[in-house]
């Protein structure tokens, strides 16, 4: 019951309501203010020793500070409660209170008959007893000083809130009703505590069912010994060494935690080669590859150019096109390894530094995408002018990227496309439409991929990333023509396929969505040199996911058998798709 | 989307079951928490709809609940007597009431990490308390917090860890061998309403304020945080970390809205849902389906549905 405590003075921040009125009001009004120091007085010592400690940590005494925050809690605990607000001088004010008892003529007069019906609806549903009639003359006078405080609690409420977003609230015409005296709220109300001892005794016996064989002896040693894994020593061992080193270093920015927090977020290290590839055993897998790509054949010729980069590690064109065609069968974070390699072995290798802008996008890490514009940008002999001498963006911490950083991006890609306006370069504003992505501006971005099909218009791929950007910016129509095209151009196209798909499910064609994953199923399944091979069955791992959501979507729970079977020819047949 | 209306009873809190995908309990009160009874509802959700299964009252208001992880029929309610309730789904009465802490119990946690099961409860009588759910007495209390226990959630990577926030600002972490916390820091100059994990790295830690503030934080270094997200009018209610996507947070708030951000996508929500029209209080993702998210509110409304932002993380 959340109002009894209100009639205890020992508690400093008593009334429930008025922490509602606080977490509304006072520290909303903090936020707009930027945060400013908490009011409470008591907690301020506790704030500027934290503060010192913050901006001085020349050596490590994570101990003391800990004893010396506790000395300082365990005094305050025996100071006398602060007052806090006017509730609490009401509260404490029995005089006043008193008086109004011998007032009296508040009590139980009440129009609100919604509030009342209801309360006497419990009332009668919990079995008052008589006993417990004769306490409450004991609790009345309880009760008043507690109703007069909620009273009060709740105009403070009011008074502090004219939020128009609230005039409909029902909470708020709840404590109107109670500011008003028109509701009481009443530790009365309920009473059925009694009962739930009862409840209580009566389950203790059931404890021992829930438990049949352990003591609470032999619970208790479990506990302990759990305590003394390794794992966890570990986590508080290292817990507490990155602390003291954060400590011995003055300088932040030199903690190594910083470089850890960037090998952390650089996560594509290692290519993840499928493990049987009998494209292995053919002798010149890269032109098998590039053959395989010219028919559409995207799991085969992926398997190929892995064949060809574990015969050729040093072979840039091999990375390259295992990248790209990765990065065009939905597997950005095996793109973006491949196309690193690519980068090592080849830094001016235009098409695969473009690739990396893109495939960071889809995985969220915006500074590394920009980091690869950049890059593009210095190696391309046309613009490597427009970036500044020492323009890095590797130092920063984390993946995010701030938008001033950001902006200079941009601005160097404006230039880049005002060098030569009536000639448009496709790449430039493919690295726009890529930057206004980023940064969420959605119009922008399809404009950009607009003026490179404008040059370009047989790009299977800016086709598939008009799209995406329209689906983005919710033109979902406009978005399924654009893969459309995309899928005209390349039928295969797995990415196209399975975009299309995503945005029929936002358009709610489940049917047309399913029939799309569907048919991006069985092009992976028809893979013509390979079956079941384990990259393969990965790859399609979120479309067999993203398939499930649709079906069940679409309300056909008589297909999850088929689901679970990974069944493509029953699912076909259901689905009335015929492969040709 | 599916909804449900639990009539005269507000939502507090909403939990997707670790056993099956389709049921969730809700921990809600009579008038609107501040006095009345509590009812905790079984839902399941069948052909898209939320039907109700079952429903357990209690005679205060129920504020968090959470299911066991390792009896499917198990649920833990932690309420504004002070008590917490161990219901078997199947009965109708609590088959083990924990009473020991003197004020309102404002949440409750059971562990995922395997070993042990554990259960911790954070009151506003500024104590936090760990108990073995087979026994009646707790195993420890906590002291340290200054101001009432909002939140305390376990670390779901280490044994034995857990973090609080408080209305005293701070988030204070835990190692349940030690009676004092193992660290404690300032994480809003405003009360500290919720924390949650990140379930991808054991280091980051989310912290919602009644500032309308969520700050991430990394344990290793926290002199200031690693990321901040805004938008939320009015205090932070609750935030959860994405079971799926390591940057995906959610949050609800008292300004009735729903948000979802991406952290590694700068510090504005990548979507707003307002179809709560009171404050929202109740969220949890799916751990069984990718992007479904449930949330429950003071109008009464608990909504599972998939946010289209999540559906929509298209690849360009």
């Amino acid at each position: 019951m959340a109002f009894r405590q209100l009639t205890e003075a020992n508690c400093g921040q008593a009334n429930p309501l008025h922490k509602l009125t606080t977490h509304l009001t006072r520290d909303h009004a903090l936020a707009e203010t930027h945060g400013q120091p908490f009011p409470s007085s008591s907690d301020q010592l506790v704030e500027q020793f934290l503060q010192e400690t913050r901006m001085a940590p020349q050596t490590f005494r994570m101990d003391d500070l800990m004893r010396e925050m506790h000395e300082i809690e365990s005094q305050r605990a025996s100071l006398p409660p602060v007052p806090a607000s006017t509730v609490k001088d009401h509260l404490n004010d029995d005089v006043w209170a008193l008086q109004y008892i011998e007032d009296g003529k508040h009590f139980h007069v009440n129009e609100n008959e919604d509030i009342w019906s209801e309360i006497a609806a419990q009332e009668h549903n919990t079995h008052q007893s008589l006993q417990q009639d004769s306490i409450w003359a004991e609790e009345f006078r309880q009760d008043t000083g507690e109703a007069v405080a909620v009273q009060a609690s709740a105009n403070e409420l009011l008074d502090n809130l004219d939020d128009p977003q609230f005039q409909y609230s029902k909470f708020m015409k709840f404590m109107k009703q109670v500011g008003d005296g028109e509701a009481t709220i009443q530790d009365g109300e309920v009473s059925v505590n009694d009962e739930a001892v009862e409840w209580g005794d009566e389950y203790v016996n059931n404890l021992r069912t829930m438990n049949k064989e352990e003591t609470a002896e032999s619970m208790a040693d479990d506990y302990v010994a759990s305590n003394n894994g390794e794992y966890n020593s570990k986590f508080w061992d290292r817990l507490q060494d990155e602390w003291k080193k954060l400590a011995d270093t003055e300088e932040t920015a030199d903690h190594p935690w910083i470089s850890d927090f960037n090998d952390y977020y650089d996560t594509y290290k290692e290519y993840n080669f499928t493990e049987e590839n009998p494209m292995f055993d053919i002798l010149d897998p890269l032109s098998r590859g590039k053959d395989m790509l010219s028919k559409g054949d995207l799991p085969s010729a992926v398997l190929c150019f892995e064949a060809a980069v574990k015969k050729e590690p040093e072979n840039a064109e091999a990375w390259q096109l295992l990248g790209t065609t990765q990065a065009e069968n939905e597997q950005d974070p095996n793109a973006i390894c491949a196309l690193k390699r690519c980068v090592e072995l080849q830094p001016e290798n235009l098409t695969a530094l473009m690739g990396l802008a893109v495939s960071y996008t889809n995985e969220s890490y915006p500074r590394q995408a920009c980091q690869s514009l950049v890059n593009w940008m210095q190696r391309n002999p046309q613009y490597a002018s427009l970036v500044p001498p020492d323009f890095d963006l590797s130092g920063q911490v984390s993946s995010l990227i701030d938008q001033a950083h950001h902006k200079v991006v941009q601005d160097m890609f404006i230039r880049a496309a005002q060098l030569k306006p009536q000639d448009v370069d496709y790449e430039i504003q493919c690295g726009l439409g890529v930057l206004f992505n980023l940064s969420g501006e959605y119009d922008k971005a399809a404009d950009c991929f607009r003026a490179a099909l404008s040059v370009k218009s047989d790009d299977a791929k800016l086709w598939n990333r008009l799209g995406a950007t329209l689906a983005n910016g919710s033109n979902p129509e406009q978005a399924v023509d654009a893969y459309h095209r995309a899928l005209n151009l390349e039928p295969g196209f797995i990415r196209a396929r399975y975009n299309v798909g995503i945005t029929c499910i936002n358009l709610s064609a489940y049917k047309e969505a399913a029939e799309h994953f569907l048919l991006a199923l069985n092009q992976q399944a028809r893979g013509k040199d390979v079956k079941n091979v384990g990259g393969l069955s990965q790859m399609s791992e979120t479309i067999w996911s993203t398939l499930r959501m649709c079906i069940s979507l679409m309300n056909r729970s008589d297909l999850r058998p088929a689901l679970d079977n990974r069944d493509l020819d029953a699912l076909n047949k259901a689905l009335d798709i015929h492969e040709s | 989307m599916a909804t449900y209306l639990t009539p005269n009873r507000h939502g507090y809190s909403v939990r997707f079951s670790p056993f099956n995908a389709n049921q969730v309990v809700v921990a809600t009160s009579q008038y609107f928490g501040l006095a009345g009874g509590g009812t905790l509802f079984l839902l399941e959700l069948v052909d898209g709809k939320l039907v109700e299964r079952n429903n357990f009252q209690w005679s205060d208001g129920l504020f968090d609940c959470v299911w066991s992880e390792v009896d499917p029929n198990i649920v833990v309610s932690a309420s504004g007597d002070g008590g917490l309730q161990i219901w078997n789904l199947t009965g109708n009465v609590p088959c083990q009431t924990l009473n020991e802490h003197k004020k309102e119990v404002y949440s409750v946690d059971w562990t995922r990490t395997r070993q042990d099961q554990l259960i911790v409860s954070a009151s506003w009588d500024r104590s936090i308390k760990v108990w073995n759910p087979t026994r009646k007495i707790s195993l420890n209390t906590y002291l340290g917090h200054s101001q009432l226990v909002y939140n305390a959630m376990w670390s779901p990577h280490l044994t034995n860890c857990f973090a609080s926030v408080s209305g005293d600002g701070n988030l204070k972490l835990w190692n349940t061998l030690n009676s004092t916390a193992s660290m404690s820091f300032r994480a809003h100059d405003a009360e500290v309403l919720t924390c949650d994990w990140c379930k991808y790295d054991q280091n980051i830690i989310a912290t919602g304020g009644s500032d309308g503030l969520i700050r991430g934080w990394d344990l290793r270094s926290y002199a200031q945080p690693i990321f901040q997200l805004k938008g939320c009018e009015y205090a932070v209610r609750r935030v959860q970390f994405s079971p799926h996507c390591m940057s995906l947070l959610a949050g609800v708030s008292y300004d009735y809205t729903t948000r979802l951000w991406d952290f590694k996508n700068g510090s504005e929500a990548m979507e707003t849902i307002k179809h709560h029209s009171e404050f929202v209080y109740g969220l949890d993702w799916s751990n069984h389906k990718q992007g479904e998210l449930a949330d429950c509110g003071w109008d009464s409304l608990v909504h599972v549905f998939t946010p289209n932002s999540v559906i929509n993380m298209l690849n360009l």
